[in-house]
């Protein structure tokens, strides 16, 4: 489902040239759980970027369900990320000022098609998923960092994406949050099929997934 | 930002409302030809005091002024010239009508083709006119609709059994080019009566040295008078500097502040989108293409700026419901479209540069921003 061939990816200043990866070859399969472990800086997230489509790699392609994403237009990645992508990230990117409702609904503001009250049932629903149902008019600050992560993931899933795409979801909560927002990626995993690439620092969490992904100085090791 | 918006609005609105003023009343005709006309402005002072002498002696000097050969008119009048700021005004009575701030200026037989004045109905005073019971006058359009309506003008007699209307000139806007029209009427000296004034028309062409020439036979003619002498032309250049001097003024302040506005602008959008550029990364990665970044910074500012101009728009309605400073309604309608229009485009200009950046921030970059 998603696969990565020769990927490569360079960061290139006046001075300096940096290699964030190097021959990445890589398939994943569709429901599949997959981790990428790594110490900091060996280019996990900036592989998360590229199958993300956030960022466009230096050599190689990614193909995401039979699609080679090469030469896109802005247009066409935006509504590919918002139909089949969805984020989270350690430092959950919740807009303070907007309530958690409104924060789930924001993929759903670009899309098409979608009524005012089919996108408020749709976000209701994500936040039923992660249980927080009853904290729909707070605003991010009010809630602690667990709520916000599920928050955060209410939005990911909101869009009913086919892939998940996580960078340390984790990385900003005590081992108990930690563990219930895992909880919450396994089940998705599970029971909606949902493709989960996690970006983790936690070998307990790692281990959990169905494969991991090492990655050292931008090479896979494993 | 909100406050800025309204006072920007409100100097905005002031500014068009005197521009669009004058430039509206630029379009109506004045109703005299300014063209070839010099004045003599004669002070009587030093001379003797003696009317009759002064009579003859005003006699002679327009006698002698007529003798110049590109002379075609000369006439006296009262000091009341058009382009003039001051102004000599009455309260007129008619029926159960009482008409204040009517304009009246004393002339002899010779203003009307001195100025070119056309008249449209009825006749300018002559010879004829002495020694009537009452005093020939001829009104402008304005007087006359205010005066009479859609009905004839001439031959009513009006303020007592005093005026009687002889002609109507259709218009005569005393004060040129800029201002509005308002109440005129000329009325006919009395064969003994002189007023300090003369209006001298002479052949297109007569340039330095027939002034001096003028100048030369008023002041060998009427030694004891100072004289000054002057271009009906010069003293409309005064009244456009008098006019326009100000708005001038203004509109550079008003410039100022809005160079500062879009500044300001430009700065407070450009820190917001730099704090904001997680919120940018965020958005990209839901869906969002460029364009609909570009789309909601510029849309923010354009929000903000009609919640700044709203109460804006709110207390400018007041002076066309209020008809202030007796100005028409439309030309306050026209200035708050005017402001409204430019404000929205100086916003536009100077967010699109801010705009355009978020728009073109690397999400991946954006993402991990602090």
């Amino acid at each position: 489902m998603i696969t990565l061939e020769n990927l490569e990816k360079v960061y290139q200043t006046e001075e300096i040239e940096t290699v964030a990866l190097d021959n990445i070859n890589l398939s994943i399969d569709k429901g599949e759980f997959v981790s990428v472990m790594g110490p900091s800086g060996c280019g996990k997230s900036t592989l998360l970027n590229m199958v993300g489509l956030l960022d466009i790699p230096t050599n190689g392609t990614v193909s995401i369900d039979e699609n080679q994403i090469d030469g896109w237009t802005d247009k066409k990645l935006a509504r590919f990320r918002n139909q089949k992508l969805g984020f989270i990230f350690q430092s959950f990117h919740l807009i303070n000022d907007l309530p958690v409702l409104d924060n789930v609904e924001l993929p759903l503001l670009y899309r098409s098609g979608i009524s005012n009250k089919l996108r408020k049932e749709k976000a209701l629903e994500a936040l039923g998923k992660v249980g927080l149902s009853t904290r729909t008019r707070h605003y991010p600050g009010q809630l602690s960092g667990g709520q916000k992560q599920r928050v955060a993931i209410a939005r990911a899933i909101v869009g009913q994406p086919d892939i998940i795409l996580a960078d340390e979801p984790t990385g900003n909560l005590d081992s108990k949050m930690g563990a219930e927002i895992m909880d919450i990626l396994e089940n998705l995993n599970e029971n909606e099929k949902t493709t989960i690439v996690m970006v983790t620092h936690d070998e307990r969490l790692a281990n959990k997934t169905n494969r991991i992904i090492h990655l050292f100085d931008g090479m896979q090791v494993n | 930002m909100i406050a800025e918006m309204f006072i920007s609005m409100l100097l905005l609105f002031a500014l068009s409302a005197m521009t669009i003023n004058n430039i509206y009343h630029y379009n109506e005709p004045i109703g005299f030809d300014y063209a070839n006309v010099w004045v003599l402005e004669m002070d009587f002072r030093g001379g003797q005091k003696d009317v009759a002498y002064k009579k003859q002696l005003i006699e002679l000097l327009t006698s002698n002024i007529k003798s110049i050969p590109e002379v075609l008119e000369i006439s006296n009048s009262s000091s009341c010239l058009p382009y003039s700021q001051g102004a000599r005004m009455t309260t007129l009575y008619y029926k159960d009508k009482r008409i204040g701030n009517s304009n009246f200026i004393n002339t002899d037989f010779h203003y009307a083709h001195a100025l070119n004045l056309k008249v449209s109905e009825g006749r300018w005073y002559s010879v004829e006119d002495i020694g009537k019971k009452e005093i020939p006058i001829v009104i402008n359009g304005k007087l006359k609709n205010v005066l009479f309506g859609d009905g004839s003008a001439i031959g009513e007699v009006i303020h007592s059994g005093m005026y009687k209307v002889v002609g109507l000139v259709d218009n005569y806007k005393i004060k040129g080019e800029f201002s509005k029209k308002s109440l005129v009427f000329f009325r006919m000296m009395k064969p003994d009566e002189f007023q300090n004034m003369l209006l001298v028309k002479t052949e297109s062409g007569a340039g330095l040295a027939f002034e001096e020439q003028l100048t030369t036979v008023a002041t060998s003619t009427a030694k004891e008078w100072t004289i000054k002498v002057s271009k009906l032309t010069e003293h409309r250049a005064t009244s456009f500097k008098i006019t326009w001097v100000p708005i001038i003024i203004f509109s550079s302040i008003c410039g100022f502040l809005i160079i500062n506005i879009i500044f300001g602008l430009f700065g407070i959008l450009l820190y917001n989108i730099n704090s904001r550029k997680p919120e940018i990364g965020l958005r990209r990665s839901v869906g969002a293409t460029t364009g609909k970044i570009h789309q909601q910074f510029m849309g923010e500012m354009l929000m903000l700026t009609t919640l700044g101009i709203i109460p804006g728009v709110i207390v400018a309605v007041q002076f066309p419901l209020l008809k202030a400073f007796e100005i028409e309604p439309e030309i306050f309608l026209l200035a708050i479209l005017g402001s409204t229009v430019v404000i929205y485009l100086l916003v536009l200009i100077s967010s699109f540069i801010p705009s355009r950046y978020a728009a073109k921030t690397e999400p991946a970059v954006a993402l991990h921003e602090k």
